[in-house]
């Protein structure tokens, strides 16, 4: 037959050669009987109990050498731990049921639909949560009866009585663990006291009546200072705006060349309003060790929620935000964004809409295009390269960490909500709702994260441009 | 057709293994089903061990001082017996505390004891005299009446460990018409004479005699462990 010849048809007596057709492994339920256990699954348990067995007969044995027999040692051990045979006698019969479930499907069927199955179909009466809570009730009273079990042998007194002179025992061992506990925190404390030390600072909190200055200090910048009004006033009562379908924006970003006022817009606004301010210094987030900026975020964050629990409400100022970083490429430094070769959604030139109808990636490319006359000149001869972002500015995880505070997972907070309903079985309370307003001033917007623009971070992104001629002439 | 020829050859050999486990186990209780052939008991630090007849009876120092003390709560029981070791028992069917060392009693008793040794008493436990007089001044009773104290045999031994013991066997009468006991007794020091390990074994002379065969077993079992 050659090559080019037709396919051979296969008979049907050729299907003994043929090699099987591979098959897919079976769902459990798909299952006729159950899957065979291998040797050591089957026998790993019933092999630790009597390993378990024959070192108590050999500890027995050895504390009466030379007077007791293996024997005598083996009876009073047995005396002493029938419940390790127990074990191992249930392990066994497990084992053998097991067994007889791997080859018969009625045995199989039997135990999985009718016993197990049953079973299942009762407790999927339940609720979620009530089944959880029943379970973990259970859980709880088999470690206290192991627990009273441990104890009745260490005590010598009868099972059910063990487990309360454990108090007793806790009592007196107070001082013990006072002093293990001393220790420990002079271990963790140290590193504890640098961390909370370090993670202190770049963070002013100014109460109501603490700043003079009101929004008539801000010349020139009526347009931008009414709506940064607004966006004040929606924080004063913030229910009455919910309650009729309204959004409560929860950030503003001020935008603008320098010295046109966003910082004292800032400062008016911790004037006028009736809520704790609570500025962020730029160079807050500038830390020498990892991870002290996310716990930086962490405390300030904390305090912004007692703050606005407290006050019902807080705002919170981050100046120079650009300092945050960026998780893009070079999105820290801003050494070539303001040249004017730099293009960038933020651009109000050549194109009237900044770049942002462009894709990320063409927006990268023109940034580094941009860069790249810069870098060669700087160094001749040698490949322009680019520093990648979050050197020296928020990096190491603070403006994730931030970015998850800002618009995070809404979850339950405090030791007793958590913990302690938890315990209890009761479901923990959720968070209430924080109200935060976080107004960011920058220069260099493009510096910003595009994670952090996005809605529910922040809402209303305003341009402070140079203030009006009566502005200037009033303010110099 | 060979797929389910590997699976009956694979069938059966788990199934001999369980059935050997099953075998092995059932041999392992069947061993079990007797009780042991003595009670065993030691002291807390587990140097000394010695074993009893299994009909014996064990009362632990608690209830021999409550015995001897019976207004004591269990607490003070307790307190008082602190930093000691004392098992009392009674080879009796019918055991009482209230039998441990008694003329009347018709079983042997005795009690086994382990107690630091004070500053005042190394010197004199550092002798033989001071380990014969360790439970009955038996020194002083013979010097007082020769006929009622009379020591059938005195053993100085060297144990392993540096212990110095000494096994003594003696007739002791409270009056020369009163009843007489026998009692066997072994004490003994560590080297550095900071604990005294006691056995103490007896009754009526009669019963001794009758039983000395179970006595002379306690008392051989009786071993101080070096550590």
């Amino acid at each position: 037959m050659s090559s080019n010849g037709p396919t051979p048809i296969r008979q049907e007596g050729d299907e003994s050669s043929a090699p099987p057709a591979p098959q897919g492994r079976p769902r459990d339920k798909d299952r006729a009987t159950r899957k065979p256990l291998s040797l050591w699954d089957r026998s790993k348990i019933l092999l630790f109990l009597l390993i378990a067995f024959a070192l108590l007969v050999w500890s027995n044995w050895s504390q009466y050498q030379p007077i007791q027999s293996l024997s005598d040692a083996f009876r009073l051990t047995l005396r002493s731990f029938w419940w390790v045979i127990l074990l191992a006698a249930l392990a066994l019969g497990r084992q053998i049921h097991y067994g007889i479930s791997e080859r018969r499907a009625g045995c199989h069927r039997f135990w999985t639909q009718r016993i197990f199955g049953g079973f299942e179909r009762r407790t999927a009466r339940l609720d979620a949560w009530n089944r959880h809570r029943v379970s973990r009730a259970l859980k709880w009273l088999f470690a206290l009866f192991l627990l009273d079990l441990i104890l009745a042998q260490a005590y010598h007194t009868p099972v059910g009585s063990a487990i309360f002179r454990l108090p007793v025992a806790i009592f007196k061992a107070l001082p013990l663990i006072a002093q293990i506990v001393f220790i420990l925190s002079i271990a963790v404390g140290q590193f504890a006291a640098i961390f909370w030390f370090l993670s202190r600072g770049g963070v002013q909190t100014y109460m109501p009546d603490d700043i003079d200055t009101r929004y008539e200090d801000v010349k020139g910048q009526d347009q931008v200072l009414k709506r940064v009004k607004e966006n004040v006033i929606y924080l004063e009562n913030p229910e009455a705006i919910e309650a009729k379908g309204g959004y409560v924006p929860g950030g503003i970003l001020l935008w603008g060349p320098p010295g046109t006022g966003k910082t004292l817009m800032a400062q008016a606004v911790a004037g006028e309003t009736g809520r704790p301010f609570v500025s962020v210094e730029p160079a807050a987030f500038t830390n020498m060790f990892f991870g002290v900026g996310v716990l930086k975020v962490k405390a300030l964050y904390r305090k912004l929620r007692r703050l606005s629990l407290r006050h019902n409400g807080v705002i919170v100022f981050f100046d120079e935000a650009d300092s945050l970083g960026n998780r893009g490429s070079g999105g820290q430094g801003g050494w070539t964004f303001r040249s004017p070769m730099t293009l960038t959604p933020w651009s109000p030139d050549p194109t009237c809409n900044g770049l942002s109808f462009l894709s990320r990636d063409t927006i990268t490319y023109l940034f580094h295009q941009s860069l790249d006359g810069a870098v060669a000149k700087a160094a001749p001869g040698k490949d322009p390269q680019v520093m990648a972002g979050m050197m020296g500015g928020a990096g190491m995880g603070t403006l994730q960490s931030l970015l998850s505070e800002m618009d995070g997972l809404k979850k339950p907070r405090g030791f007793f909500n958590r913990i302690v309903r938890r315990a209890l079985g009761l479901r923990p309370k959720p968070p209430p709702k924080y109200r935060i307003l976080h107004i960011f001033a920058t220069n260099m917007p493009e510096a910003l994260e595009e994670a952090m623009l996005r809605r529910g971070r922040i809402d209303r992104i305003y341009q402070v441009g140079y203030p009006s001629r009566e502005g200037r002439r009033a303010t110099f | 057709m060979a797929r389910m020829a590997l699976v009956r050859t694979h069938r059966f050999g788990p199934l001999g293994a369980r059935l050997v486990m099953v075998a092995l186990a059932s041999g392992l209780l069947a061993a079990a089903c007797g009780s042991a052939s003595a009670i065993y008991l030691k002291d807390p630090s587990g140097k000394l061990v010695f074993k009893l007849p299994p009909s014996w009876t064990v009362f632990d120092q608690t209830q021999v001082y409550r015995d001897q003390h019976p207004d004591a709560t269990f607490q003070a029981a307790q307190a008082a017996t602190a930093g000691q070791w004392l098992v009392g028992f009674d080879g009796s069917t019918a055991p009482s505390i209230g039998d441990l060392l008694s003329p009347t009693a018709t079983k042997p008793t005795g009690f086994s004891k382990v107690r630091p040794v004070t500053s005042t008493e190394q010197a004199t436990l550092s002798t033989t005299a001071g380990l014969r007089n360790a439970v009955f001044s038996l020194d002083q009773e013979q010097q007082k009446s020769p006929d009622l104290v009379r020591i059938q045999e005195s053993h100085l031994l060297r144990l392993p460990g540096g212990y110095r013991a000494l096994r003594i066997t003696f007739s002791i009468g409270a009056s020369a018409s009163g009843p007489v006991m026998t009692f066997s007794q072994v004490a003994a020091v560590d080297s550095g004479v900071q604990h005294l390990y006691l056995l103490l074994i007896g009754c009526a002379d009669d019963c001794y005699r009758e039983n000395r065969t179970s006595i002379n077993q306690v008392l051989d079992s009786w071993t101080l462990k070096e550590f």
